[in-house]
C-alpha cells in the first residue's frame, strides 16, 4: 500500500503545485479588490461608492463556475485571450475581493467613532488618519474573517478542475480512473492535503494576529 | 474666540437655542449645567465636531465654518480651512479616545510629527516634557490598555496640550472616571491652569474644580446661557432661581 501512494504522491504534489500557485495569484488580486471596493464603498464621492457597491454586488451573487467559464470561454470571443492560469486567477480573485470588500468596509466602520473625534481634534489629515489611526485597528479586526476566505478560496480553487487545469483534484480524479479500487485512499488523501494546505493559511494568520494585537 | 447667536439643532430638536459668548486668551472659563443642556455640544462645536445650524462662531476674528473666496465672498469653509481652524484648537474627551495600538509617546507624538512636520527627536523631546508635566515620563513604552483610566486621561491631556493650542475643550473629563482616579487629573489641569497661557473650556460637573480654576463660570441649562459671573457670583450669589435648585441638589 505505501508503496501504491508513493507512486501517487508525485502527481498529487504536482497538483498541490498549481492549486498553491492559483490560490496565492488569486489571493493578490483578491485582497487588491477588497481594499480598493471596501474603502470605495466608504468613499465620500458618489461615483466611486456606487462602483465599489456595484462591483461587490455583481461578483459577490457570480457563481465561481460560471465566472470561471466566462472568462476562459467568453472572454476569449470578446477579443481577450487569457491563459488558463490567468483565466482562473482573474475568475477567483473577482469573486473572492467582492466578498473581502465586505469585511474591509465592515472592519472600518466598527473603529468606534471617537477615534475619528480624537484624529480630528489632534488636525490629522485625513490620509494620515487613515493610515496611522483607523487602517492599524481595521486591519486587526479583518484578519480572522480574511483567513476564512482565504482557506474558502484555497478550497474553491478546485473548481479550475472544469477548465482542464491539472490541480490537486484533477489529480485525484485522474489516479481514481487508473486505480477504481482504491478511490476511498486516493480521496481520503486528497482531503488530507486540503487539510494541510488549509493549515498553512491558518498558522500564519494566528501569528500576525497575535503579532498585531499586542498592544491588547 | 467668539459665539455669535449660536443654535445647533439635531432633527427636531434644538440643543442650542441661541448662544453669545466670548473667550478671552488664556482665559478659564467653566461650564456648569444638568445634563442636556447643550454644554457639550458647544464645546463640539468649537472643536469643529459639529457644525452650528444657525449664527457665526469665530477665532481671533476669523469665522470657523466660513471663509472668503477669492473675490471676497463668503462661502462654506472647506477641509484646508478648518485645519487651519483646528491648529488653534485642542480637546479632551470623556472617553479619552487614545490610540490604542500606539504606545503613549507615540500617541502624543502622533500629531507633532505628521502635522507640524516636526523632527522625530524634536517630537519627542517635547512629548516627554509634556508627560513628565502629567506624571507619566515612566509610561512612555506602554500602551493604553496597561494605564489606568486617570492615567489614560493624563495622556489625552499631554498629547492635546503638546500641541500648543490656543484654546483646549475639556469635556466632562472626569465623568468615566472612577471616583479616586478623578482627583489625579483634576490636580494636572489645575498645575497646567497655572501656567496660564492656554485658554481653556472647562465643560464639567465638579463644582470645586470649576471653583477653584475658573475665571468665570457659566450656568446653562436648556440650550441657554441662565446665569455667568465670577465663581464667587455663580456659588455664593446665584441670581435665578433655576441655579440655586442646582446647586442645592448637589
Amino acid at each position: 500500500m505505501i508503496q501504491v501512494i508513493g507512486q501517487w504522491l508525485p502527481y498529487l504534489m504536482q497538483g498541490a503545485w498549481v492549486t498553491v500557485k492559483i490560490t496565492l495569484l488569486s489571493g493578490v488580486v483578491a485582497m487588491l479588490f477588497a481594499m480598493l471596493s471596501g474603502l470605495g464603498k466608504l468613499s465620500s464621492l458618489t461615483p466611486v461608492r456606487w462602483l465599489a457597491s456595484g462591483y461587490i454586488e455583481l461578483f459577490r451573487a457570480a457563481s465561481l463556475l460560471v465566472l470561471l467559464f466566462w472568462v476562459y470561454f467568453a472572454l476569449p470571443i470578446a477579443g481577450l485571450e487569457l491563459s488558463k492560469t490567468w483565466s482562473a486567477v482573474l475568475a477567483i480573485g473577482l469573486n473572492i475581493g467582492a466578498y473581502g470588500g465586505e469585511i474591509v468596509r465592515s472592519a472600518i466602520q466598527a473603529i468606534p467613532k471617537g477615534q475619528y473625534e480624537a484624529s480630528i481634534a489632534l488636525n490629522l489629515s485625513p490620509l494620515t488618519r487613515m493610515r496611522s489611526v483607523i487602517l492599524p485597528q481595521a486591519i486587526v479586526r479583518m484578519l480572522p474573517p480574511m483567513g476564512n476566505l482565504w482557506i474558502e478560496m484555497l478550497k474553491a480553487t478546485s473548481l479550475v478542475y472544469f477548465i482542464t487545469m491539472a490541480d490537486l483534484t484533477y489529480e485525484a480524479m485522474i489516479l481514481r480512473n487508473n486505480y477504481y479500487t482504491d478511490t476511498p485512499i486516493i480521496f481520503g488523501l486528497l482531503l488530507l492535503i486540503y487539510y494541510v494546505l488549509a493549515s498553512c493559511i491558518a498558522a500564519p494568520v494566528k501569528w500576525l494576529e497575535r503579532k498585531l494585537t499586542a498592544w491588547r | 474666540m467668539e459665539y455669535r447667536g449660536v443654535t445647533k439643532s439635531f432633527g427636531d430638536l434644538e440643543v442650542i437655542k441661541g448662544i453669545d459668548l466670548r473667550l478671552h486668551a488664556g482665559e478659564k472659563l467653566a461650564f456648569i449645567g444638568p445634563s442636556g443642556s447643550g454644554k457639550t455640544t458647544l464645546g463640539r462645536m468649537l472643536m469643529t465636531l459639529e457644525q452650528p445650524t444657525t449664527g457665526t462662531l469665530t477665532i481671533d476674528n476669523e469665522p470657523i465654518w466660513q471663509m472668503k473666496d477669492k473675490r471676497g465672498n463668503w462661502k462654506a469653509a472647506n477641509e484646508a480651512h478648518l485645519r487651519s481652524i483646528r491648529e488653534k484648537v485642542g480637546m479632551v474627551f470623556q472617553h479619552f479616545n487614545l490610540f490604542p495600538h500606539l504606545t503613549v509617546e507615540r500617541n502624543v507624538t502622533l500629531a507633532l510629527t505628521s502635522v507640524l512636520n516636526l523632527s522625530k527627536e524634536e517630537a519627542i523631546g517635547r512629548a516627554e516634557s509634556m508627560l513628565e508635566k502629567v506624571g507619566l515620563l515612566d509610561k512612555l513604552r506602554n500602551y493604553p490598555s496597561q494605564l489606568s483610566g486617570g492615567q489614560k486621561q493624563r495622556v489625552a491631556i499631554a498629547r492635546a496640550l503638546v500641541m500648543r493650542p490656543k484654546v483646549v475643550v475639556f469635556d466632562e473629563v472626569t465623568s468615566a472616571l472612577d471616583p479616586e482616579l478623578v482627583g489625579e487629573v483634576l490636580a494636572v489641569i489645575k498645575e497646567i491652569a497655572k501656567e496660564g497661557e492656554t485658554a481653556m473650556m472647562l465643560i464639567t460637573h465638579e463644582m470645586d474644580f470649576a471653583r477653584e480654576v475658573a475665571d468665570r463660570v457659566i450656568f446653562g441649562a436648556e440650550g441657554l446661557i441662565v446665569e455667568e459671573g465670577t465663581p464667587e457670583d455663580i456659588f455664593e450669589r446665584p441670581q435665578s432661581e433655576r441655579l440655586r435648585t442646582f446647586l442645592s441638589r448637589l
